[in-house]
């Protein structure tokens, strides 16, 4: 491009050939929109030529149409940004001819300028100065360099209104694009995240023919995949169906077997299984489609994950599909790395619930660690703020393997053990963990999942089932045994910043009697500072401090810092008339009336989060009592001093510290 | 009585493979600077939504191919071991 610079002139910039390079590439993609949508319709035509019945014929139609409609209209959005850009080209390559002439103009006038200068410059000798003569030629320079003047002037008020000009017909192509860009982005989107769910269910299992089929073969209709019924029935419904059936139901439908209650767990993880299978295989299709592949599988999940996000952020997944999708790969990564039992191998895996859309992406998924139906004791871990199935179903797992041989530790090989990692509820964000209301919207779903998982047991009467919870997690258990008749044989709070809507443990009409247990580790902040903050009266003192040096004592763990947050907010809150946290009594003081558990690990200080989670180290006081009660051992655990409370909360004084 | 042509099936199955290949085919030209920040970040980010559609779409299609293919060894199962020729 030519510099104008030096004449003073504003150049129109810009590449036309760039931008009709551009909209040429988008008409060739529009053409590929076009042609496939045809080549979708002709396959439509061919359909009776597979199916002579209605049923199927009927699914596959509906498949192969809904697609083409989204596809003509992306293909007819990229020819008018084709056509919003060439005419850009077309108004920029006109522009820039007429720059270019004035250009030359100017290059013409700087050169006769500088000529006049120069005879100027040769006619100012010393003795017409002295004289003070003036030629007439002298008179004549002087009026031509002035009218030169003026004309390059003129020309660059024409140069900077060509520039303007071009500005403004950019920006108009740009907000044009833009909106195109919107109707684009809006367009229906047809993705399954399951063959069985939708494209298979269409053309095969969805038709009524294989129905009528499975009825024939099996003497009912299996209702319970499109219209749910209760546990019951669901399970005599299956337990009647030929094995060759219920593997082809598994095959075809293993989103509704894998989640359905009433399916035995073997045959939910079976299904299950398939699932994480089908969706890791489409997230490997989908990456090689644009020359890339799912990173190789790390010892660290978390930069697994990163790797991942990365990935498919680069593939074109959408922000809910990157957070189910990488839900399914994190499920993937559990199952590839099972935690090993007390002679080194891998213990037994089954996938129980397995969702990874609910909860906008954040997922669901329940897995146990050991086997459900003929364990002798059944644990449900459920976790707390800040969990997902992407990022915590992995150490969810790992925790689960912890407490499964810990259990065998105390019992010995004689009595057998299943553990659920469990992250089954939407559960608090950052914003909302100070708040009740997460926990009254989760406490049913954890209810009906606790009460589902029970059902798996082959032998309920002589077997036991536990319920640990864990921070805000154990909120929403208190709210789910309060409030939704949740039923245990024990259930234990795990570093609870409240008990909920529970007053005391008289609210669990479903726990036996001297069966609520609840540890909490004296320099846990979340279990003194959340309660601290919880009283008015001690709002402005201990957890004031305590709160600020959290602060500055812990920077670069994401986590705390949120705590960290919440803290200070709801400490200097009534300042700004911001609300306390409300998460209910402590389950840890006398009136509460659970047992207590020793939880020490030897720190003191309460503004380290660390104390947070060292319940769940490998041979801590805290998992070994974990382990002695929940294995229906409860002589075999260390007990300790409930905390003397004045009113709900605790009040500072822990005798667990100054043993 | 529902006759089903599996071998059509599948070969649709295969079909639709190969559309998804045809779909996501590189395209031959990048946008490069156009002179205006405003309008290359536009052409850039329906660029971006353009490559993030036919991903979509490949995969649809991809799914529906996948689809055919369970379908039709689901019917040959079917027909080979439980029931010949019932629907």
């Amino acid at each position: 491009m030519t510099d104008w610079s030096p004449l003073g002139l504003v150049p129109v910039q810009g590449s036309p050939d760039t931008a009709r390079a551009q909209a040429s590439e988008w008409r060739e993609v529009a053409s590929r929109f076009d042609a496939a949508a045809t080549a979708l319709g002709l396959e439509q035509r061919g359909i009776p030529s597979i199916y002579t019945g209605p049923d199927g014929a009927a699914a596959l139609d509906r498949a192969l149409a809904g697609q083409q409609d989204p596809m003509r209209q992306a293909g007819a959005l990229l020819i008018a940004a084709a056509t919003a850009l060439d005419d850009y080209a077309t108004d920029l390559a006109g522009r820039q001819a007429q720059a270019a002439l004035l250009a030359t103009a100017a290059g013409d006038l700087a050169r006769q300028l500088a000529e006049d200068f120069r005879q100027l410059k040769a006619q100012a000798n010393p003795v017409s100065q002295l004289m003070s003569v003036v030629t007439e030629d002298h008179q004549r320079l002087a009026a031509d360099v002035a009218a030169a003047g003026v004309r390059l002037d003129r020309l660059r008020q024409d140069a900077a209104r060509l520039h303007e000009l071009s500005q403004t017909a950019a920006q108009h192509c740009a907000t044009r694009l833009l909106q195109l860009q919107a109707q684009l982005r809006a367009l229906p989107e047809r993705r399954v995240l399951t063959a069985g769910s939708a494209a298979t269910a269409g053309m095969f299992a969805g038709s009524l023919a294989y129905h009528r089929l499975v009825e024939q073969l099996a003497g009912r209709t299996p209702d319970w995949v499109n219209q749910p019924r209760s546990r019951e029935q669901v399970a005599a419904a299956w337990n009647a169906l030929d094995p060759r059936l219920q593997a082809e139901l598994i095959a075809l439908y293993p989103v509704a077997v894998g989640n359905t209650d009433g399916i035995p767990a073997a045959d939910r993880d079976r299904a299950n299984r398939v699932s994480v299978r089908t969706d890791v295989d489409l997230v490997a299709a989908r990456l090689r489609a644009v020359g890339l592949s799912l990173p190789e599988s790390t010892a660290d999940p978390a930069d697994y994950l990163d790797r991942l996000r990365n990935l498919m952020h680069q593939a074109g997944f959408t922000d809910a599909q990157i957070g189910a999708y990488s839900g399914a790969l994190s499920v993937h990564h559990a199952l590839a790395h099972p935690p090993t039992g007390p002679t080194g191998a891998a213990l037994p895996l089954q996938v129980l619930t397995y969702e990874p859309t609910a909860f906008d992406g954040r997922g669901r998924a329940a897995i146990a660690v050991g086997n459900v139906e003929t364990a002798d004791t059944l644990t449900v871990l459920n976790t707390g703020m800040g969990s997902n199935v992407a990022t915590s179903i992995v150490g969810q797992v790992g925790r689960a393997g912890t407490l499964y041989r810990a259990e065998q530790q105390v019992t010995g090989p004689q009595q057998t053990a299943a553990v659920i990692a469990y992250i089954g509820t939407r559960g608090p964000g950052p914003s909302e963990v100070v708040t009740q209301r997460i926990a009254d919207e989760d406490a049913p779903v954890l209810a009906a999942d606790i009460e589902a998982y029970s059902a798996l047991r082959a032998d309920p009467e002589n077997s036991r089932l536990v319920v640990a919870a864990f921070s805000y997690g154990s909120t929403i258990a208190a709210t789910a045994f309060a409030k939704y008749g949740a039923k245990a044989d024990s259930l234990v709070f795990i570093g609870s910043p409240g008990a909920g809507r529970a007053r005391s443990v008289k609210d669990f009409t479903g726990v036996p009697p001297g069966q609520v247990y609840v540890l909490a580790n004296s320099a846990d902040p979340v279990t003194t500072l959340a309660q601290q903050l919880q009283d008015p009266g001690q709002a402005d003192k201990t957890a004031t401090r305590a709160a600020v040096q959290f602060v500055h004592g812990k920077s670069g763990d994401k986590w705390e810092t949120v705590i960290a947050g919440g803290l200070v907010k709801n400490t200097v809150g009534p300042l700004m008339g911001a609300v306390s946290p409300e998460l209910g009594v402590d389950p840890a003081g006398a009136d509460f009336g659970a047992i207590r558990l020793t939880a020490e690990n030897g720190s003191a200080d309460q503004t380290d989060l660390g104390n947070h989670a060292s319940y769940w180290e490998p041979g801590s006081s805290a998992m070994t009592n974990l382990a002695a009660v929940a294995s229906g051992n409860p002589g075999a655990a260390d007990y300790a001093l409930p905390r003397p409370n004045t009113g709900d909360h605790f009040t500072g004084y822990d005798p667990e510290a100054h043993k | 009585m529902v006759y089903v042509d599996t071998q059509a099936l599948r070969q649709l199955g295969e079909r639709l493979f190969a559309l998804r290949e045809q779909l996501l085919a590189p395209a031959g030209s990048s946008a490069g600077d156009l002179g205006d920040a405003l309008l290359t970040k536009a052409v850039g980010d329906l660029a971006a939504e353009t490559t993030t559609r036919l991903v979509t779409d490949a995969g649809a299609i991809d799914d529906l191919g996948r689809g055919a293919y369970a379908a039709a060894q689901a019917w040959e199962r079917v027909e080979a071991g439980l029931t010949p020729g019932v629907c």
